[in-house]
């Protein structure tokens, strides 16, 4: 472990952020003793000190609280729709990519016909016709994107089916789903989980910009991009209320990023390693 | 005044996952003209050594080498003992070698398909080599130099094939403008490493041929890495064996052959020769499995064109025989090996096992496959995946199950220790024994091999061969055999047939077929032997000219190989022979039809009409 850490610095540098900003993120607001929607008509737009450490915005609320209220819901959704993703994608792709033939037809064209229609506008209809909340934000999210992940998938699974240790399993009566749990599927889990990785900051960024532009979630509730949405207003007057968020939200989608950028770089140096092996006829030697 | 001369080269590699040295001080001079060998087996160090010499090698790898000479101009690669060795030297001697690259020394590699540009025609890939090296050279020059290379290394109009692209062309044609890649700068030194393997014997022998022939005219040096030894000992006049990365025997291939000194090498040339041997035991008539006029087809994709990959194929297998099937690449084997194991279904015909047909996968049929590296599912422990299948298929406990696969292994000859180690820790002969127990776990009736022995080098090979014999002798299992080598399914099958182009042109007893082939193709599939002894390769007639398949073959229409034949009749080619049966012989030629050898009684007894 310790070993893997000190190799790849970007997934371990992109972990602590990580955790680091989740456990902000679930503390602050329950040990802080303001609340996220309190207002507090003598303290309006206060700048930095030591009871309001990011200041206060101009309903007199407490920022830090409603920046790490925020990071929840931005986390929620980020990793929320990336569970339902993946998970619906990897079965999705398996499905159409094992049975092929007609069956994968069918599937693939369901999946290009739902794709065919922008996801921002599944997001917005859906928070028009349920309301602005988490839910419904998470809804839009997952209706297309799964597509793309099982796409990857699909394309894994049928690259391994054919795969020689599948027919043997075949061949010694092992059944479809036992193939692709014990055979396909982590034999084909490098890219798939690249892709997962990097399926949170995508979310998390169309959370923040659709509540940016007033289809996200709804007051009092406050998200990232809410929170940035209402300092727009006087960002001339008190730039660090529109700086705070805005920061937060770089430093989370950054920490993502990394962890992406840690898995794939992971995954290319033991392919790289696996080659090198084989050219030098190690894998052979007795 | 010799033309390259190494002296003590050494190459090692600075990684966390390559450690140690890969060549170990070797030294060796190769004269102007003469044909050089270097043997040895996957991972001896041959190869790199090789790219050590043209600089090939990536960074990483540090080249120590004492002296370095070709034709009287010291190539010797820059080396300092920290490791980092200065960048200019490394830039003077990088600029060097490329003129000397192509130039001086040039390189024939294994797999001509991945060597050519796909994307690029033949033609312009040769005159961009002379291009590099020749700037005064016009476009015409080098276009008509161009013809004149593949007209040297035999392709017959070779204005026609220099628009071609390289999947245009057979694996033979291929490793043929390889060649005059190779060749187009008239270089001194052509190394040559492992130019025959990807190919078919038939074709192998052709390109043999070709290097020879091109040494004695161009009087090019060749550096011919393989590890087969009947290539060497038909090929070259001096060998050097390579073990472990130090040359353990250099001399005269005659005497290297005659009287091996080193311990290596004596094991070399005996599991080599090994392979020459015959088979003795019989079998009685008893059949399990039945193939009855089997027929696969796969759609074509242009004009709903049927090809078949396998057209009315008849045999059985007995029980507790092996039975080889040997054939070139494409000629339908691996289908009719997965038809025989109930993977797909034939389009016609029957498939009995046991006497019923068998319409999909049956326990008791199990499978050994050629590629050792993706046989083995990475993820899993040898014990999982020894275990899968008792798992699946008996109602034995834990415990039981253990005793089973410990059992098993160590019928293979691995140690019960291992099974907690996943596949990438063991070597390719290994591996095949593992793949070897997975099969025979289940206790099947008959074990179907597809090339079991292609992917591994020769000694490993005959480890293999030798632990299926014992299996099969142990278990009284029945084998399928398939192999393109004749020389493997020679030496382990009872009865063979041999196929070319989905069909079977020859079928019988292995020791009657070796020693008196009938068909045209069966006899030139023996004359590509190439016997790992000097002296017999030196006696034997030039091989058996046979065309090389290169165009479309007509479906349904003639004999499958009459355009390569050297006894194609007329009728060869309007109507596809039928199989004619002479007691254990069955063979599909029209020289054994009545037509040709005329009426003939119930006690005639046929002999070879070739």
């Amino acid at each position: 472990m310790k070993a893997m850490f000190r190799k790849n610095p970007l997934l371990t540098a992109g972990l602590i952020i990580l955790i680091l900003v989740i456990l902000l993120a679930v503390l602050v607001p329950v040990f802080s003793p303001y609340s996220y929607q309190a207002q507090d008509v003598d303290r309006q737009n206060l700048s930095s000190s030591v009871s309001h450490i990011f200041g206060t915005d101009k309903f007199g609320r407490d920022i830090f609280v409603r920046v790490w209220y925020g990071t929840r819901i931005s986390l929620l959704v980020g990793l929320g729709s990336t569970a339902i993703c993946g998970l619906f994608g990897i079965l999705y792709g398996s499905a159409a990519g094992y049975a092929g033939g007609k069956t994968d037809l069918i599937l693939m064209r369901l999946a290009d016909i739902i794709d065919a229609i922008p996801s921002l506008l599944y997001v917005i209809l859906i928070t028009l016709a349920l309301g602005a909340n988490v839910g419904s934000i998470l809804l839009g999210i997952c209706i297309s994107g799964w597509i793309d992940l099982a796409r990857i998938v699909r394309g894994e699974v049928m690259r391994l089916k054919t795969r020689e240790y599948c027919i043997a399993a075949r061949m010694t009566g092992a059944t479809a789903g036992r193939i692709l749990r014990r055979y396909i599927l982590p034999n084909g889990a490098g890219p798939v989980i690249v892709n997962i990785t990097f399926m949170v900051p995508k979310a998390i960024f169309t959370e923040a910009f659709l509540s940016f532009v007033g289809a996200g979630i709804s007051a009092p509730a406050a998200s990232l991009g809410t929170l940035i949405q209402d300092a727009r207003s006087q960002m001339l007057v008190y730039p660090a209320q529109i700086l705070y968020p805005i920061l937060i939200l770089c430093i989370l989608l950054l920490s993502m990023n990394l962890i992406g950028a840690g898995v794939e770089a992971g995954e290319n140096q033991s392919e790289a390693r696996m080659f090198i092996s084989f050219s030098q006829g190690k894998g052979y030697r007795g | 005044m010799s033309l390259l001369s190494v002296q003590n080269l050494s190459v090692q590699f600075h990684d966390s996952y390559a450690g140690g040295e890969t060549v170990r001080d070797i030294s060796f001079n190769v004269e102007p003209g003469e044909i050089v060998g270097i043997v040895g087996e996957s991972g001896s160090g041959k190869s790199t050594a090789m790219q050590a010499i043209m600089g090939l090698l990536p960074k990483r790898a540090e080249v120590k080498c004492q002296k370095l000479i070709l034709s009287q101009e010291d190539i010797t690669p820059p080396f300092s003992a920290d490791g980092k060795s200065a960048v200019k030297e490394e830039k003077l001697y990088e600029k060097k070698m490329e003129s000397i690259r192509g130039r001086q020394i040039s390189m024939i590699f294994q797999e001509p398909l991945s060597y050519l540009n796909p994307t690029v025609k033949i033609g312009r890939q040769i005159t961009e080599v002379i291009h590099a090296h020749d700037k005064a050279c016009t476009r015409g020059g080098a276009r008509q130099r161009a013809k004149e290379l593949l007209d040297m290394v035999g392709i017959r109009r070779p204005a026609e094939r220099m628009r071609q692209y390289s999947f245009e062309l057979s694996g033979g044609m291929r490793q043929r403008v390889a060649t005059a890649i190779a060749l187009a700068c008239e270089p001194r030194l052509l190394i040559a490493d492992e130019p025959t393997t990807a190919l078919d014997v038939t074709v192998q022998g052709q390109i043999l041929q070709l290097i020879k022939r091109i040494s004695k005219e161009t009087g090019t040096a060749v550096l011919f890495v393989s590890h087969d030894l009947g290539v060497i000992a038909s090929v070259c006049s001096r060998v050097i064996v390579m073990h472990n990365g130090k040359i353990v025997e250099e001399g005269v291939t005659d005497d290297i052959f005659r009287e091996p000194r080193h311990m290596y090498t004596k094991e070399l040339i005996e599991k080599a020769s090994h392979l020459q041997k015959l088979p003795h035991s019989m079998v009685s008539r008893n059949p399990l499995f039945v193939a009855e006029h089997v027929t696969k087809q796969y759609p074509g994709r242009i004009n709903r064109e049927q090809t078949e990959a396998v057209n009315n194929v008849s045999f059985y297998i007995n029980k507790g025989e092996i039975y080889g099937l040997v054939g070139e690449s494409g000629c339908g084997k691996t289908t009719l090996a997965g038809m025989a194991a109930g993977v797909y279904q034939p389009t016609k015909g029957n498939i009995l096992f046991k006497g019923v047909p068998l319409l999909k996968m049956n326990r008791q049929i199990q499978m050994v496959f050629q590629d050792v590296q993706s046989s083995l599912n990475p993820k899993m422990t040898i014990e999982d995946i020894l275990e899968e299948p008792l798992q699946l298929n008996t109602k034995l406990s834990s415990e039981g199950r253990r005793k089973k696969v410990i059992e098993t292994l160590n019928l293979v000859g691995l140690s019960p220790k291992d099974t907690e180690k996943y596949p990438q820790a063991f070597s390719g002969g290994q591996r095949q024994r593992i793949a070897i127990a997975r099969a025979l776990i289940l206790e099947p009736e008959l074990m179907i091999c597809d090339e079991p022995v292609s992917s591994l080098d020769i000694s490993t090979q005959e480890q293999i061969l030798e632990l299926l014999e014992q299996v099969q002798i142990e278990k009284q299992i029945s084998c399928l055999f398939i192999s393109h080598d004749l020389n493997v399914v020679k030496r382990i099958s009872q009865r063979l047939g041999v196929m070319y182009e989905g069909v079977f042109v020859e079928s019988g007893n292995t020791r009657s077929i070796y020693e008196d082939p009938w068909h045209p193709y069966t006899k030139t599939l023996l004359s590509a032997i190439l016997p790992p002894n000097p002296k017999m390769a030196k006696r034997k007639r030039r091989m058996w000219t046979v065309k090389e398949s290169g165009g479309k073959k007509l479906l349904g229409e003639g004999c499958p190989f009459a355009p390569r034949c050297g006894y194609a009749m007329e009728c060869c080619y309007a109507q596809s022979p039928k199989t004619y049966t002479f007691g254990e012989r069955e063979i599909a030629c029209f020289l054994y039809s009545e037509e040709y050898t005329g009426k003939r009684n119930d006690d005639y007894k046929m002999t070879s009409q070739i």
